[in-house]
């Protein structure tokens, strides 16, 4: 039997095919209406009140220095993530399926690797089912150099 | 409880709702084994051919518009039952008549019901707008009585702690050998537990010094045509949207000549300056004015009133001393009823929305170009307005998104005081006042340094309450 590694939550930007772990997804929900913050980076787009609770939420285009574009209601989401004991809700173009790669399927990327810029993927994954790569994303990593220093002294479960 | 119409499984979804997480997270995980197609949101009030009256759905996911495409309703239980252990805050307990919960309970109820009679009505070909309407306004009036049975829930009578303080006066009393009687008053007003709590400590050691320093002994009080034994008056009344609690005794008053002569020793107050009468009683707030020394020796209140005001400032609260020498003295502490919830003015800024806590501002004023004449330093403007100098600091600029300047001859603005100088805050619109409920956000909200929370006004959108003072307090902001 195969070793496999975690499931993954699959979803795409730019035509680009992204996984998360599914164990940080908390719930997707579509598109609501978002209330802007002043002066933060463009990529914090603002609070959205998802059944009375207050929640940042983050353009993960503009995160990843993708271009903007207007959300399609149809198929933008919001995916709520829990990252630490923080909860943010992350914008992306649409959400796909669950998925468990096997372990030999996935290629991790070394450190000497990655670019800063491509900070937080750490890893591609070939789909052989859909015949598709998928870009492994660790979403601690990619907000750890922005502006959310916060996220530097909160412990990762 | 819930009455006719009902699909037998009422009872059961009512159950299933208490213990959402639980029972999501097993369903998902069936799911995920047996491969089976059912969605874990979806129960059984649809099989039962009812429709219209769904009640299996939860709330949750009406309000959400949860995505429930089928791999991703399969994921969504499991990492949310995840989240709910992770989460475990600190467990505060707080007790509660039970009669309160069987109203919430009822209301809840009925909420349900009128739910399920709206998607009734507005499943019919035409809607029946006339029904839905009626329907509509008794929801509303079913959230009020539910936000207001909420928000007592928080509520604690103040008489569960004036026990331990009568208790406090009582053992230092017998530690002195002096004969105190308690006075309580007011215990049944009610006020939101945890600023209680926080006040807890504060309130026993103003009646510990009551005792200690204030209430003389027998023999002395005799002599001074004084009772033997002295009275302590622990009194706490309700004034509008704050709270009073008067700690007063019969005993022989703050001493201003002793206290000066403190604040002068241990350099407090320079030597020759002598304050009015109420700053001098002040000055034992001044954190370094109680010593040791002062506990025996010195009959003043000196004992740690910095921490004691301290607190109550945090409380957003304030306190005030009133004494008579040779008759006793009362000490005043004015706080919010809630900090949870307050009164609150909706402010346009470029096109949002923000909050600006009606205790943060003095008067709205009406600026004009022609009539308020204008004059600028290397700080700023300076605007007058009834004979008075005020400075103006623009909140467009510091909080307006796309906000594009150009002058306009007409300002709105609050007014605020800080530090003896009066600002005028200038805002595109004042636009209604509203009770707030204050909402906690994520730290990344930190981020945002001019707001102290967040709230969700009454179009379902989130705003940011602003803090006056902060935005003034902190550089480069004069317009």
């Amino acid at each position: 039997m195969n070793r496999k590694a975690p499931k993954q939550m699959l979803f795409t930007l730019d035509s680009l095919n992204y996984a998360i772990p599914l164990s940080i997804v908390r719930e997707v929900v579509a598109i609501l209406p978002i209330t802007p913050l002043p002066r933060v980076p463009a990529y914090y787009k603002g609070l959205i009140n998802i059944r009375g609770q207050i929640l940042s939420i983050i353009d993960l285009r503009l995160k990843l220095n993708m271009k903007e574009i207007p959300h399609d209601p149809k198929s933008s989401v919001i995916v709520i993530v829990e990252l630490g004991d923080i909860q943010l809700g992350l914008i992306v173009d649409s959400a796909k399926e669950v998925s468990q790669f096997k372990e030999e399927e996935v290629e991790s990327f070394s450190k000497k690797d990655v670019d800063a810029k491509h900070d937080g993927i750490v890893g591609v994954a070939k789909d052989n089912k859909n015949d598709q790569l998928v870009l492994m994303l660790d979403l601690m990593k990619l907000f750890d150099n922005s502006e959310f220093k916060i996220f530097k002294s909160t412990k990762v479960a | 409880m819930n009455t006719s119409q009902q699909p037998p499984s009422s009872d059961n979804n009512f159950i299933d709702f208490t213990s959402e997480k639980p029972h999501q997270s097993d369903s998902s995980e069936s799911n995920t084994n047996h491969a089976e197609p059912s969605m874990p949101f979806d129960t059984g009030a649809r099989e039962l051919g009812a429709p219209e009256f769904s009640l299996g759905q939860q709330p949750q996911v009406a309000s959400a518009q949860s995505i429930a495409s089928e791999p991703l309703a399969q994921s969504a239980g499991a990492p949310q039952a995840a989240g709910a252990n992770s989460k475990a805050k600190t467990e505060e307990s707080i007790r509660i008549n039970l009669s309160k919960i069987e109203e919430i309970q009822n209301i809840f109820g009925e909420q349900i019901i009128l739910q399920s009679a709206l998607e009734h009505y507005l499943a019919q070909d035409p809607i029946d707008m006339h029904q839905s309407e009626k329907i509509l306004s008794q929801l509303r009036k079913l959230s009020v009585s539910l936000q207001n049975l909420i928000i007592s829930l928080r509520m604690v009578p103040v008489s569960s702690v004036l026990g331990r303080l009568s208790r406090a006066v009582r053992d230092v009393a017998t530690s002195t050998d002096k004969l105190v009687e308690i006075k309580l008053e007011g215990g049944d007003n009610e006020i939101d537990k945890n600023i209680l709590e926080q006040l807890i400590d504060p309130l026993v050691h103003m009646v510990r010094n009551s005792v200690d320093h204030g209430i003389e002994m027998p023999e002395e009080r005799k002599q001074k045509n004084k009772s033997p034994s002295g009275t302590v008056k622990i009194s706490a009344r309700r004034l509008g949207s704050n709270f009073e609690i008067k700690i007063s005794d019969d005993g022989k008053g703050l001493s201003k000549e002793r206290i000066l002569e403190k604040a002068h020793s241990s350099g407090i107050v320079q030597r020759g300056f002598v304050p009015e009468t109420k700053d001098i009683f002040k000055l034992i707030f001044a954190s370094g004015f109680s010593t040791k020394a002062s506990t025996t020796e010195f009959s003043g209140r000196g004992v740690g009133m910095d921490v004691v005001q301290q607190q109550v400032k945090s409380l957003k609260g304030t306190i005030d001393i009133d004494s008579v020498d040779g008759s006793g003295s009362t000490f005043t502490i004015k706080i919010p009823l809630s900090l949870a919830i307050f009164n609150g003015t909706v402010v346009k800024i470029g096109e949002d929305k923000y909050v600006i806590p009606n205790t943060d501002y003095r008067e709205t004023i009406s600026l004009d170009a022609n009539k308020n004449r204008r004059s600028s330093d290397q700080k700023g403007t300076i605007v007058e307005f009834n004979k008075e100098l005020m400075r103006l600091v623009d909140l467009r600029d510091r909080l307006g998104n796309k906000f594009t300047k150009k002058p306009d001859m007409r300002n709105i603005a609050l007014v605020v005081e800080h530090e003896n100088q009066k600002f005028a805050c200038i805002v595109s619109d004042i636009l209604y006042q509203e009770q707030i409920v204050l909402k906690e956000m994520g730290p990344e909200t930190k981020l945002v340094k001019e707001a102290t929370g967040g709230t969700i006004l009454g179009d379902g959108k989130v705003a940011l309450i602003i803090d006056l003072l902060k935005i003034i307090a902190s550089k480069g902001i004069a317009a």
